[in-house]
C-alpha cells in the first residue's frame, strides 16, 4: 500500500486549508492510499485529527512506498522538519500573501511572509511535484523551479452550507432588508491585501449615488490591528458609521445567515491564491462583483461579474447594475451554480486523487 | 486535471462598458462631486506605498508615514465582555501609553528630519557630480576653466 501523510503548519477545522487537508484525507484513504495529517499546531476544534509532526521519524517502518505531501502557505519550522524526512517530498501549495501589503500595517507578519517565500524558493526544486490550488498559484510554484505542477482546486464541500443559518440574525437581517435598503457584503480576513479600505470606499459612494439607505456587513476577523482601526476612521470619516458593520469572526450558523441575506457579495481583493467566498456566494444565488485580480479571476470565471479597475463610482454603478437589472442578475446567479459545480468535490475530489496519482507515477 | 485558468477575454465586456459609461455619467453629476472627491482623499491614505530600493524620497515618505503613532490601541471583538474588558484596560494604561507614543512620534520626526537632511545633501552631491560629468565629458573647448570670460 502505498502511504501520502500530510504535513501542515496549523491544522484548524475553520479554516479552508483545514477543511481541505481533512477532506484529502478522507479521499486518500477511500482510494486505498494510508494517509494521516502531522500539524505542528492543531486548534481545538480538529484536536485528535493530526499527530506530532517530530514523531513520524520514530513511526514503525513499513515496506510500503511513502510520500509527504506538504500544504504550503506561510514560513514554518515544519519545513526544515519535512526537509530531513527520508522520503519523496511534494508540495500543496496554497499562496503566500505578497509581504508589501502588510510592512505598514503589521511588519511581524510581513516578515513571516517573507520568511515563506524564501523557504518555498529553496523547497520547490528540491519537490518531486507540486499541486496548486489555482493557475496563479501554480505559476508561482513553477517559476521557482518545481520540476512537474498541476492545478488542483481546494476542496470544498457545499452540503456544509445547507446547515440551518443563525435564525435570529437571519431574521433581524430580514426585516432590516423588508425596510428597505441594499446590503453588501464582503467576506474574508480583515487584512490590508484584500482591500476592505477600497469596498467602504466604492459602499460611500453607492450610497451617495444609488441608496443612501444601503448597508455593508464585513465579515472576518482581523490580522492587522493598525488597519483594522483605519478602517474604523475611514468609515466614521465618510459618515457611514451606522452603515457599515464589522463583523469580526462569525460562526458558521451566523455567517449562512449573511449570506441568506445578501443582494451582493463585493470583493476588491488585490492578493487571493484561490478566494472561496465568491464561491460559497454563488452558491447562495448572490451574484458576485469582484476585481480581477489574481487568481480571483480564475475562480470567478463568468460566474460573477469581474471588473478591471476599482475606481469606487465605478464599483458602485456595477452593483447597482448588477441589482436592478434583473436578467444580468439571472444570468450571473445561474453562471455561478454552474462554477459551484465546477468546483465542487463531487468533481474535484476524483480529478485531485487522479492527479496526485499521476505525478507521483511520473516521479517515480 | 482541472482547468481553473481565467478566461480570456473576461466575460460580461460589454455589460463593464456599459458600466463604465454610466459611472462617467455618474462622475459628472455635479452635486455628487465634492462627496466623491472626499471619498477619494479619505482612502489616499490606504494607497500602497513602495520605494524603490534607490529612492531615497520615496523611502523618506514611508518614514514620515509612521510616525503617525497612536496610543489608543482597537478595542474591537464580537464578544462584548472582551470588548468592554480592553476598553478598561485601554484607559488604565492610557497615560502611559500616549506617554510612550509622545516620544515615538518625536523619535519618529527626527528620523524623518534626518532623512529629509540627507535626501538634500544627497541630491545636492548627484547634482554637483552630474554637471561635472557633463563638463568633463564636453569638447576640449568646453572644460572647466577653458570657458572664455564674458
Amino acid at each position: 500500500m502505498t502511504e501520502v501523510h500530510q504535513f501542515l503548519a496549523t491544522l484548524a477545522g475553520r479554516d479552508a486549508i483545514g477543511m481541505h487537508t481533512l477532506r484529502m484525507r478522507t479521499l486518500l484513504r477511500d482510494a486505498g492510499f494510508g494517509s494521516d495529517i502531522y500539524a505542528l499546531d492543531t486548534h481545538d476544534d480538529v484536536r485528535g485529527e493530526s499527530k506530532d509532526p517530530l514523531a513520524f521519524r520514530d513511526r514503525p517502518r513499513t515496506d510500503t512506498d511513502c510520500w509527504i505531501l506538504y500544504h504550503f502557505s506561510i514560513g514554518s519550522a515544519l519545513t526544515d522538519i519535512v526537509r530531513a524526512i527520508d522520503a519523496p517530498l511534494a508540495l500543496d501549495y496554497h499562496n503566500i500573501t505578497d509581504a508589501k501589503y502588510f510592512w505598514r500595517w503589521e511588519p511581524r507578519a510581513a516578515a513571516r511572509m517573507l520568511d515563506g517565500r524564501r523557504q518555498l524558493a529553496e523547497i520547490a526544486p528540491e519537490a518531486e511535484f507540486a499541486i496548486a490550488d489555482s493557475a496563479f498559484n501554480e505559476a508561482e510554484v513553477a517559476a521557482l523551479g518545481c520540476p512537474r505542477t498541476a492545478v488542483a482546486p481546494i476542496l470544498l464541500d457545499f452540503r456544509d452550507y445547507d446547515s440551518p443559518p443563525d435564525a435570529a440574525l437571519l431574521d433581524r437581517r430580514r426585516r432590516a432588508r423588508d425596510a428597505g435598503g441594499t446590503d453588501w457584503l464582503a467576506v474574508g480576513r480583515i487584512a490590508p491585501n484584500k482591500c476592505q479600505h477600497d469596498v467602504i470606499a466604492a459602499f460611500a459612494a453607492y450610497r451617495r449615488l444609488f441608496d443612501p439607505r444601503a448597508r455593508l456587513t464585513l465579515i472576518g476577523g482581523q490580522s492587522a490591528g493598525l488597519y483594522w482601526r483605519e478602517l474604523h476612521r475611514l468609515a466614521a470619516d465618510l459618515g457611514l458609521a451606522d452603515a457599515v458593520r464589522f463583523t469580526d469572526v462569525v460562526t458558521h450558523a451566523e455567517l449562512l445567515a449573511c449570506y441568506r441575506s445578501a443582494d451582493v457579495l463585493v470583493c476588491l481583493s488585490e492578493h487571493e491564491g484561490f478566494n472561496v467566498p465568491v464561491l460559497e456566494a454563488m452558491h447562495f444565488g448572490v451574484p458576485v462583483v469582484a476585481y480581477a485580480a489574481a487568481a480571483v479571476p480564475g475562480t470567478v470565471g463568468d460566474g460573477g461579474l469581474l471588473l478591471t479597475g476599482k475606481d469606487p463610482v465605478t464599483v458602485a454603478t456595477a452593483v447597482e447594475r448588477v441589482r436592478s437589472d434583473e436578467p444580468l442578475r439571472a444570468r450571473l446567479v445561474a453562471a455561478g451554480r454552474e462554477r459551484v459545480e465546477h468546483f465542487s468535490i463531487a468533481r474535484t475530489g476524483p480529478l485531485l486523487i487522479e492527479t496526485l496519482t499521476t505525478l507521483m507515477k511520473q516521479s517515480s | 486535471m482541472v482547468n481553473d485558468g481565467p478566461a480570456t477575454p473576461l466575460p460580461y465586456a460589454d455589460v463593464r462598458a456599459e458600466i463604465e459609461a454610466d459611472a462617467t455619467r455618474a462622475e459628472n453629476g455635479d452635486s455628487n462631486a465634492q462627496y466623491l472627491e472626499r471619498i477619494r482623499t479619505a482612502t489616499d491614505r490606504f494607497t500602497l506605498r513602495t520605494a524603490a530600493s534607490d529612492d531615497i524620497r520615496a523611502a523618506l515618505a514611508l518614514l514620515e508615514e509612521q510616525t503617525d503613532v497612536h496610543a489608543s490601541a482597537p478595542v474591537d471583538s464580537r464578544n462584548r465582555g472582551i470588548s468592554a474588558a480592553k476598553v478598561v484596560v485601554r484607559k488604565t494604561v492610557f497615560f502611559a501609553m500616549n506617554h510612550l507614543a509622545e516620544q515615538m512620534r518625536a523619535l519618529g520626526w527626527a528620523a524623518a528630519s534626518v532623512g529629509e537632511a540627507a535626501a538634500e545633501r544627497i541630491e545636492k552631491l548627484e547634482a554637483r557630480v552630474a554637471a561635472l560629468e557633463s563638463q568633463l565629458n564636453a569638447p576640449d573647448g568646453d572644460a572647466p576653466g577653458d570657458q572664455p570670460a564674458s
